[in-house]
């Protein structure tokens, strides 16, 4: 048996006969009364034991983070007490910048404040990089809706992010982010109007603080429970497959063009050349208009073809454009329905405050 | 207003309303009536005499109206001018079927005939083709057709040697065009050459020309 687990187990059984003789305090821990003993001793300027008495509760490990908070105030206090003499400054400083590390923000308890500790305590948050998130009790998300809900502050400007990691396995989901700051709120939503974010399920909340200003990141894991019905969503119409629409346009018709053209053109000069009149009027000059006029028809049916585009094809036209829009009602349809399905998901989530 | 002034309101209502019917809908039928002005050649025979050389400008007006496919048309036209040797009067109602590209067509009408004010009965049968070059607006057409008498008995008409022969033909028609219609308005441009020759007793004439037009044609493109 080591030391730490005789310790332990020295406290646990201390703390639960403490805890008989007090019935007021049932509720307290066993680490809760060595650091309420520490803090007693302080308070009578017995500094040595209140000191060593945090040192026993800080190699205990496995602190809960509120726990730790306090014993770090009790040591930084211990080790800064307003009786100048009594004072070990870089002993203090160690302790505060742990402190400051798990509380970046707030003022020391009452009766263990000081002005001189105060200053320290200042100094510690400016030097050190410290992090810490605040999460609602309960919440409850709607739809698609989006909700502030971890209120998280900083000694420095950091990024954060959200992640969320399901009990059941799998990877973390980025849930939210938040630019470069020193406070802000990381929001949550049960829905992205495709896909459920976050399913009904056993969860552990992830907020990264990631420090802008030096190599230091502070993570934050709460465990949270959601609790709700997810909704079951229609299949969207498959998209339209390109090679279904028919052809709006008729080809070109440069053919077209080039035949009609020689042929009237020449059928124009056969005309005036070969469609003679019998007998006297047959002798008569022919119209050598018919020439100009047959090359005027052969060269305007050519260019004509040559120009066109290809004839609109109305019937396709109507038909792809009946096809659009007999897909975009299916697809409304699915849509409208997915959205009221969506818009009805309820999911309640419970959230752990403690910070493990 | 005056009542020209209603016409030509009227008119552009048309066309305004057609072009903006364009590109959203085929028209329910089609529908051309231009005006053309020919620039003529007469050569004009009696007895197989040629007495008269003349030339001069016809100014006509064509009407067709027929099923967006040109399955069945109805359709009439005027032709007038004056020749030195008197004036020409022209005017047909016809009926054709068959699809766009090729039709068969009939007319009935009258048509005067130098010196004689009288007007000839005639009747018309023949081909017409009509063909449109894609979606660049233009259209090309060719018709032929045989002059038959209008009561349908033959007519006596001169014969090789002089003499008077009966005969149920009298004469022929041969007409090339090219139709360009332009893409925002139903307009059309018309360009094209007219051959026709028609014989009646000892009376013979020949007419051959130049054709320019243009007019409203829903279904030109």
């Amino acid at each position: 048996m080591g030391y730490r687990t005789a310790l332990l187990l020295f406290v646990t059984i201390a703390g639960t006969a403490t805890a008989q003789d007090r019935p007021a305090v049932q509720q307290a821990s066993p680490i809760t009364d060595m650091i309420q003993r520490s803090k007693d001793a302080l308070n009578n300027l017995q500094y040595e034991q209140a000191r060593n008495s945090v040192r026993e509760v800080l190699a205990l490990g496995r602190l809960k983070r509120s726990q730790e908070i306090a014993v770090l105030q009790v040591a930084s206090a211990a080790f800064f007490p307003e009786e100048p003499s009594a004072r070990i400054p870089d002993s203090a400083t160690i302790y505060l910048k742990r402190l400051v590390r798990l509380m970046p923000t707030g003022p020391l308890p009452v009766d263990l404040s000081s002005v001189g500790l105060d200053s320290q305590l200042v100094l510690a948050r400016i030097s050190t990089f410290g992090a810490t998130a605040r999460p609602p009790l309960e919440i409850t998300l709607k739809g698609t809706e989006t909700r502030a809900a971890i209120e998280v502050v900083s000694t420095r400007p950091a990024r954060w992010q959200l992640y969320l990691s399901s009990r059941a396995g799998g990877a973390a989901i980025l849930l939210d982010t938040l630019a470069p700051a020193t406070t802000g709120k990381l929001s949550l939503r049960a829905h992205d109007g495709l896909s459920v974010v976050i399913q009904p399920g056993s969860y552990e909340f992830r907020v990264l603080s990631i420090s802008t200003s030096q190599p230091d990141t502070i993570m934050l894991r709460f465990d949270g429970t959601a609790t709700g019905s997810a909704p079951t969503l229609v299949d969207l119409p498959r998209a339209l497959d390109p090679s279904s629409f028919l052809p709006e346009r008729a080809t070109r018709a440069i053919f077209a063009g080039i035949v009609g053209g020689v042929s009237i053109g020449g059928l124009t000069w056969g005309l005036a050349n070969y469609a003679r009149p019998p007998k006297a009027l047959g002798d008569e000059a022919k119209d050598g208009r018919a020439t100009v006029v047959g090359l005027a028809i052969a060269a305007g049916a050519i260019a004509g073809g040559i120009l066109d585009h290809g004839k609109r094809l109305p019937d396709n036209i109507r038909e792809n454009e009946r096809m659009r829009t007999g897909y975009l009602k299916q697809l409304g349809d699915a849509t409208e329905t997915n959205r009221s399905r969506i818009g009805e998901y309820k999911l309640a989530i419970a959230i752990d405050p403690e910070i493990k | 207003m005056t009542r020209t002034s209603r016409l030509i309101l009227c008119a552009c209502t048309v066309i305004v309303d057609a072009s903006t019917l364009r590109g959203q809908t085929n028209y329910p039928v089609d529908f051309r009536v231009g005006v053309h002005t020919a620039s003529t050649k007469r050569n004009a025979s009696l007895a197989d005499t040629i007495v008269g050389r003349s030339s001069a400008s016809l100014i006509g007006v064509d009407v067709m109206l027929s099923s967006p496919g040109g399955e069945i048309g109805i359709g009439a036209r005027m032709m007038n001018g004056s020749y030195p040797q008197g004036d020409l009067s022209f005017k047909e109602a016809l009926l054709f079927i068959g699809a766009n590209g090729f039709h068969v067509e009939a007319g009935y009408g009258q048509r005067s005939l130098f010196g004689t004010d009288s007007l000839i009965s005639f009747a018309r049968g023949g081909i017409r083709s009509l063909v449109q070059i894609g979606g660049s607006g233009v259209s090309l057409s060719f018709n032929g057709s045989g002059y038959f008498p209008g009561d349908f008995h033959p007519a006596k008409t001169s014969g090789s040697s002089g003499s008077y022969t009966s005969s149920a033909f009298l004469g022929w028609e041969g007409e090339t065009n090219i139709f360009y219609t332009l893409t925002k308005v139903p307009i059309f441009a018309q360009l094209g050459y007219r051959t026709e020759y028609f014989k009646y007793g000892k009376r013979e004439e020949s007419l051959n020309g130049l054709v320019l037009g243009t007019g409203l044609w829903l279904g030109g493109r």
